[in-house]
């Protein structure tokens, strides 16, 4: 099939129908809806300079409940994340993984139909080799600090990090475990925040992590420094709140990655319970691979709790095929723990 | 002014004093994209300060989701008060 959805994570195949139509039942409401496909990129065909990730070309979008219908004009401000902009006043073209979100989803209960009139990728611009299931897969993933060495693996893959907390952030394993035990209590107080300077940029510090804030501290002025604080702080409080929700949705797998040899089974398990107090997230941890022992295998330590290893952490020079064979595999030991 | 109205003043108030470079004429439709010097943190920077000035909690799931100006104005128009 050219695309199916996601539906809260749960994929729906359309049904079948006219050329170019895709009818899809699915019950409303739901948290998440997710427009999947194939994917390529023109400019690998040698015959355009067109670099985008193309996916399917939507030409209308409509949804129906019994005898009502409720058309999306292709001009709605709700083609937001995985869509492309509007072409010639008659299409637009989604990525691999597009997401239907609030805008886009009327507010009924109950069973409804999707349908899209779209075309799939055309066969002169071949699917680009699985880069919509690496981009798809990787996306999901969240990192919960250490590095930021996730973020360099799904940029790679052309995911985008989430907007997370610990998306510019360096914590411990001690100063996260207190941060989920504690529900990051106190964060984003200016009362127990720091801000000082490192390499020409404020830095704002607390209990749980250090934070880029990428505001270069030229002037370093004490006027500055407030500033940058106070918005950090207010940001900080946000991202918090972000990061509490997602864990509470379950809609993301979590990553804490470590080098640290102390870094154990017992140790995952304390992480995987601070972080259930919150919600039903999945929690992948990676360290790496002792000697002599396979890199990129992954292994369930409890349903929701996963452990990999990766044979070496280089940031920006990562592994990139492990990383993305632990993702998939925990991916899937994840799929079938809550089947 | 009305709500969205007033939201799209302070937020284009708020973007001149995060982004270091000139800004272009905001628009709804704008492509947040496009916006000289609006990073990922700065965008954040201004949800949140947006939110204080308004006094909302938006839905944090809206903020992948984030690519034009009026996404961001949507997302507060639907917040809910802060407790």
């Amino acid at each position: 099939m050219p695309c199916h959805l996601l539906v809260d994570g749960c994929k729906v195949e359309p049904e079948a129908g006219a050329e170019d139509w895709f009818s899809f039942r699915l019950r409303l409401p739901a948290r998440e809806i997710r427009l999947v496909s194939p994917a390529g990129r023109p400019v690998d065909r040698g015959q355009s300079t067109d670099a985008r990730l193309l996916g399917l070309r939507l030409f209308g979008l409509s949804w129906s409940k019994g005898e009502a219908r409720f058309d999306v004009p292709l001009t709605s401000l709700g083609f937001g994340e995985g869509f492309h902009d509007l072409e010639n006043t008659t299409f637009r073209w989604t990525n691999c993984d597009a997401l239907l979100g609030d805008g886009l989803v009327p507010d009924r209960r109950g069973e409804v139909t999707l349908r899209l009139r779209a075309q799939p990728l055309p066969p002169e611009f071949p699917a680009a080799d699985g880069a919509h299931a690496d981009a798809a897969l990787l996306a999901r993933f969240e990192s919960l600090g250490d590095d930021c060495e996730l973020g360099f693996v799904q940029r790679h893959f052309d995911a985008t990090p989430p907007l997370g907390l610990f998306r510019w952030s360096g914590s411990s394993y001690a100063q996260l475990l207190a941060g989920l035990e504690s529900g990051f209590d106190g964060l984003g107080d200016q009362e127990q925040t720091s801000i000082t300077v490192r390499d020409g940029e404020y830095r704002l510090g607390c209990a749980y992590m250090s934070m880029h804030t990428f505001h270069a501290a030229v002037p370093d002025t004490l006027q500055a420094r407030l500033e940058v604080l106070r918005r950090g702080c207010s940001m900080l409080r946000l991202l918090r709140r972000k990061l509490l929700a997602e864990i509470a949705s379950g809609r993301r797998f979590f990553v804490f990655k470590s080098a640290d040899p102390g870094f154990d089974r017992a140790a995952m398990l304390r992480l995987h319970a601070a972080l259930r107090r919150h919600g039903p997230a999945p929690l992948l941890c990676v360290s790496l691979a002792p000697p002599g022992s396979p890199a990129g295998e992954v292994v369930r330590v409890m349903p929701g709790l996963y452990a990999a290893t990766v044979d070496r952490f280089v940031l920006a020079e990562g592994p990139y095929a492990q990383w993305r064979q632990v993702c998939f595999r925990a991916s899937q030991l994840q799929q079938a723990d809550a089947a | 002014m009305t709500l969205p109205e007033t939201a799209f003043a302070t937020l284009a108030d708020l973007l001149r004093g995060l982004c270091e470079d000139p800004l272009p004429d905001l628009a709804p439709d704008t492509l947040l994209a496009d916006i000289p010097g609006l990073d990922s943190i700065r965008l954040l920077e201004a949800v949140a300060l947006l939110e204080e000035a308004f006094e909302v909690e938006i839905d944090t799931a809206a903020l992948d989701g984030l690519r034009r100006v009026a996404d961001i104005l949507a997302a507060v128009a639907k917040g809910r008060p802060q407790g």
